[in-house]
C-alpha cells in the first residue's frame, strides 16, 4: 500500500511523467512497437519540460511590469491570451503541488467525451474534441479558476472531488459545444466533414446565427482585396513582437523609465523597451515548441484510440482549419476585433477599473478571425465586421470580470484566456462559483447536456445524416486501408 | 527518403492535422518519409531543406515558389486525405 502511495506521489504525481505514461500506454494499446512507445514517452516528457521553461520565463518577464504598473497606478495589468491564461493556471497549480491534476482532468474529460459519443442515440452528441493543445490548456485554466474561487489562498492541494467535477464539466463542454457548431461548420467549409474544437464554439454559433440577421451572405468578404502588409500576421513571431511592443511598450512609456531597473550603459530606454517586449515572443515561442512536441504525441495517441473505439465520429479540430475556406475573413476579424478591444480597454480606464487588460495576439487573430469566418458565411462582410467588433469589447470586459476574482492569486497570475467562450460562459461560471461554490459546476453538466437534445428536436430528420457518409469515410483512415 | 514539412499559423493545431493526414497518404503510397510540423513564420526559412511543403492555400504566397528541389502544395481542406493524395502525387510526379 505504501509503495502504491509513493508511486502516486513520486511518479504519477509529476505532471510530465504522468503525461508521458499516458502516451506510452496509448501507443501500446494501439499496437505500436515498444521502442516507438518509449520514444513517445521521452518526447512527451521533454516537450512538457520545455513548456515549463517557457511558462516560468513568461512570468519572470512580465512580473516586473505588473509590479511597476501596480505601484504607479494601483491597477493590475494582465494579458488576455490563451498562453498567458495557461501560464497563470500552471504556475498557480504548481505552487500548491497540484500541476499533475491537470492531466487527470484532461483524461477524464476525454473519456467522458468518448462515452457521450458512444451513446449518441441517447445523448445526441456526434463530435469528439481532438485539439490536443487546447485540451491541455483548457483543463489547466478551468481547474485553476475553480480551485482558486472555491479554495482560495489556503495553499491546500487540489482535492480529487474538484478534479472529477472539473473533468466531467470540461468533457461536457467539449462534447456539447463542438456538437453545436457542426451544421454551421459544414456550411462554412462546404461540407468538409469536421467540426470546430477550440475556444469559441458558442461564439462561432452565435456569430453564424446573428450574421444572417445583420448582413447579406452574397457580399462575401473573400471578394475584397486586402492590403499586403496584413500578411505579416501570418508570421506569429513577428505578430507577437509587434502587438506586445505596441501595448506593453506604450504602458512602459507611460510608467516612465525611473520605474525600471536597467543597465543604462548597455541600453537606450527605447532598446530596453524592445528588449523586454520581444522577450514575450521568445518565451511564447519556447512554450509553443514544448507544447508542439508533447501534444503531437498526445494527439496521435488520442486520435488512434478514438478511431479504434468510435470509427466515423465527427472530429472537432483547431479553428484555424476553417480559415482555408475563407482566407480574407481572419484579417477582417483581426482589424475590427482590434478596434473593439481598444474600446473595451478605454472603457476600463474610464471607469477606473482595478484590472487593466493588455490585448494579446491569439485572441485578436484566431478568436475574432474564427468569428469573422462564421459571420461572413451567413452575413457577408457587414457581419464579419460588426460581430468581431462587439466580440472585441466583450473579450476585454468579460476577461476583466473573470480576472477580478482570480487576480489575488499573486504574482503567478499574468492573464486570462480572452477567447470568446472564456470571456462569456467561463467568466460566468467562475464568478457564480465564487459566490455559490462547487454546486455551480455540478449543475452545469446536466444543463449543458440539454443543448444537443434541443438541437435534435429541431432537426430530427437530418440530425445524424448531416455529415455525408462519403466525407466521413474520407476522414476516417480505417476505411482507407 | 522524402522529407516533408507541414506548417500553419501557430504551428500547433492545423499543421498537426496535416501531418497526420500526409503520413497516412504516404504510407498508402508505400514511400519512406519523415514529416515535421511548425509555424509559417519559422517554416518559410526552413522550407528549402525539405522535398515537400504542405500548407493551407492562403499561406502559399509566404513560401518561396516550388522549384526542382522543394515542392510547395496549398490545401483547402486540411482534413481531406483525398485532396492531399491528388495534389501530392501531382506535385511529385508519381
Amino acid at each position: 500500500m505504501d509503495f502504491v502511495l509513493q508511486f502516486f506521489n513520486k511518479f504519477l504525481g509529476q505532471a510530465p511523467l504522468l503525461l508521458g505514461t499516458v502516451v506510452l500506454i496509448g501507443y501500446l494499446l494501439l499496437g505500436r512497437k515498444w521502442y516507438d512507445a518509449v520514444a513517445g514517452f521521452i518526447k512527451t516528457y521533454v516537450g512538457f519540460r520545455i513548456l515549463q521553461v517557457g511558462t516560468g520565463g513568461l512570468v519572470a518577464t512580465f512580473r516586473p511590469i505588473i509590479v511597476a504598473v501596480y505601484d504607479r497606478f494601483g491597477v493590475s495589468a494582465l494579458v488576455i491570451d490563451p498562453y498567458y491564461g495557461q501560464t497563470s493556471g500552471m504556475q498557480v497549480l504548481d505552487s500548491v503541488n497540484s500541476l499533475q491534476y491537470v492531466g487527470y482532468v484532461m483524461i477524464i474529460a476525454f473519456l467522458w467525451n468518448i462515452l457521450l459519443v458512444a451513446f449518441k442515440k441517447h445523448t445526441k452528441i456526434r463530435a469528439l474534441f481532438l485539439t490536443g493543445h487546447i485540451m491541455y490548456q483548457q483543463s489547466a485554466v478551468l481547474l485553476w479558476a475553480l480551485y482558486w474561487v472555491i479554495t482560495g489562498a489556503t495553499g491546500a492541494e487540489v482535492g480529487w472531488g474538484l478534479v472529477i467535477v472539473t473533468g466531467f464539466l470540461m468533457g461536457t463542454y467539449w462534447s456539447v459545444a463542438s456538437n453545436l457548431v457542426i451544421e454551421a461548420t459544414q456550411d462554412v467549409t462546404d461540407g468538409a466533414g469536421f467540426s470546430v474544437g477550440h475556444q469559441q464554439m458558442f461564439g462561432a454559433w452565435i456569430a453564424y446565427k446573428l450574421g444572417a440577421k445583420i448582413g447579406n451572405r452574397e457580399k462575401d468578404v473573400n471578394e475584397l482585396n486586402l492590403p499586403g502588409w496584413l500578411s505579416v500576421l501570418n508570421d506569429n513571431v513577428v505578430a507577437n513582437v509587434v502587438i506586445m511592443t505596441f501595448f506593453v511598450g506604450t504602458l512602459m512609456l507611460i510608467i516612465g523609465k525611473d520605474s525600471f531597473a536597467y543597465d543604462t550603459n548597455r541600453y537606450y530606454w527605447g532598446t530596453y523597451i524592445f528588449e523586454t517586449t520581444s522577450l514575450f515572443a521568445v518565451y511564447i515561442t519556447i512554450i509553443l515548441t514544448g507544447v508542439r512536441m508533447f501534444v503531437a504525441e498526445l494527439t496521435n495517441s488520442f486520435q488512434g484510440i478514438s478511431e479504434k473505439l468510435l470509427p466515423g465520429t465527427v472530429p472537432a479540430v483547431d479553428c484555424a482549419i476553417t480559415f482555408g475556406f475563407s482566407p480574407n475573413a481572419p484579417a477582417y476579424g483581426f482589424i475590427f476585433g482590434f478596434f473593439g478591444q481598444m474600446i473595451g480597454i478605454a472603457t476600463l480606464i474610464l471607469i477606473n477599473s482595478p484590472i487593466l487588460i493588455i490585448a494579446g495576439f491569439i485572441a485578436l487573430f484566431f478568436d475574432n478571425g474564427t468569428l469573422a469566418v462564421f459571420a461572413n458565411r451567413s452575413g457577408g462582410r457587414r457581419a464579419a465586421a460588426i460581430i468581431p467588433f462587439f466580440s472585441g469589447i466583450i473579450q476585454v470586459l468579460g476577461s476583466a470580470l473573470a480576472l477580478s476574482v482570480l487576480v489575488n492569486g499573486g504574482t503567478n497570475v499574468i492573464g486570462w484566456m480572452g477567447m470568446f467562450d472564456w470571456a462569456t460562459v467561463w467568466m460566468g461560471v467562475t464568478l457564480m462559483t465564487s459566490v455559490f461554490g462547487i454546486i455551480i459546476p455540478i449543475l452545469l453538466i446536466p444543463l449543458f447536456l440539454v443543448i444537443p437534445q434541443l438541437q435534435y428536436r429541431r432537426n430530427k430528420k437530418n440530425y445524424f445524416t448531416t455529415m455525408m457518409a462519403d466525407t466521413l469515410a474520407e476522414v476516417n483512415p480505417s476505411t482507407l486501408k | 527518403m522524402l522529407k516533408v514539412l507541414a506548417a500553419c499559423g501557430n504551428g500547433m493545431g492545423s499543421s498537426q492535422i496535416i501531418k497526420m493526414r500526409i503520413e497516412q497518404v504516404l504510407k498508402e503510397l508505400g514511400l519512406k518519409f519523415k514529416v515535421d510540423h511548425t509555424s509559417v513564420g519559422e517554416g518559410k526559412n526552413q522550407a528549402k531543406n525539405y522535398d515537400l511543403v504542405l500548407v493551407a492555400q492562403q499561406f502559399v504566397k509566404d513560401f518561396p515558389a516550388s522549384d526542382e528541389k522543394t515542392k510547395v502544395v496549398g490545401l483547402v481542406n486540411l482534413l481531406s486525405a483525398k485532396e492531399i493524395r491528388e495534389k501530392v502525387t501531382a506535385a511529385l510526379n508519381l
